[in-house]
């Protein structure tokens, strides 16, 4: 086995990935390899101090800085639907008074119904047709 | 007071409690931290994306169905980030001059340990092999979580492993020595 395929079942190794018979060979070819026995340590190194760190943070007040950012967020979404409301608010308004006054114009009766584009139904006008008797 | 699990901040963060979305970001400040600072060293980036990493979980919170633990579901979104992050400054080093140029005069000038020096080596490491890196060896995670982390392959985890410990081994070569 050469160097290279060495130094791979050594690392397939400190992952607890090989087999018995692959762990066998590899103590093997510790005993009898200075090369690899120093790969060993260089590596068993390397992982040491890559693991070797305290618990990281990201600062003090990092979950107030969070909150704050969601807090911002929200509050540029609901300006923005106010900003979009009002902009059309005007329009909107204008739309319906326009409507409402065009029902009055257009209809026969001053009753509400007829003001506010209602169909007015078969009683209502059976009424209207009593009170007209009445004051005929 | 008792102090409320996952499940029960998460709920009570639906339902409009921002203290418990508050809490939730402490409890899970240091696994996030760990993987983007390793990924991106303690940088301005790197408490951002941090931000971004929480407030992308709160923008979903509706999508989190509990399949993994809450870990495990931050630290995907943590290392997908930092692979972003790294992938804007590769496009901004290739407009502007090489900042790895720059590192590589302050650590001659410096006088630096083996730790210093790996920690510069690794910072040097391509992406794909700094995150396997990351997660296996700095955060200790097995390489089994490690692939459902990254979603690829144990193989693929191995042999990048293995890679990243080579090159790592290679460049600091002179350093190992004694």
């Amino acid at each position: 086995m050469n160097h290279e395929k060495s130094e791979d079942l050594l690392l397939h190794s400190l992952d607890g990935k090989v087999t018995e018979s692959e762990q066998q060979q590899l103590q093997q070819l510790l005993a009898e390899n200075a090369l690899l026995q120093k790969a060993q340590k260089d590596f068993t190194q390397i992982r040491s101090l890559l693991g070797e760190h305290e618990q990281a943070t990201f600062g003090p007040f990092f979950a107030e800085r969070v909150l704050n950012r969601i807090r911002t967020m929200q509050q540029e979404v609901e300006y923005q639907l106010f900003s979009f409301f009002k902009k059309y608010q005007l329009i909107a308004l204008g739309i319906l008074v326009g409507l409402l006054v065009l029902n009055i114009v257009m209809a026969d009766s001053l009753s509400l119904k007829s003001i506010l584009g209602f169909d007015e139904t078969e009683s209502d006008l059976v009424q209207i047709d009593l009170y007209n008797d009445i004051i005929q | 007071m008792s102090q409320r699990n996952d499940e029960e901040l998460i709920r009570d963060t639906q339902k409009g409690d921002l203290t418990a979305f508050k809490e939730l970001v402490k409890q899970h400040e240091g696994a996030v931290a760990g993987v983007v600072k390793s990924m991106l060293r303690a940088t301005e980036e790197a408490a951002d994306v941090g931000q971004e990493v929480f407030i992308r979980f709160y923008q979903s919170l509706g999508k989190f169905k509990g399949e993994s633990s809450l870990r495990t579901y931050l630290v995907r979104i943590a290392i997908n980030l930092s692979l972003n992050e790294l992938k804007k400054r590769k496009h901004r080093r290739s407009f502007f001059a090489s900042a790895s140029e720059g590192d590589q005069v302050a650590a001659t000038e410096h006088k630096m340990d083996l730790k210093e020096w790996l920690e510069y080596e690794f910072n040097l490491l391509e992406p794909e092999f700094k995150s396997v890196a990351t997660l296996r060896l700095v955060e200790g995670y097995s390489t089994e979580e490690t692939a459902q982390l990254l979603q690829i392959p144990l193989g693929t985890v191995l042999s990048r492993l293995a890679r990243a410990q080579k090159k790592l081994k290679s460049r600091l070569q002179f350093h190992l020595k004694n």
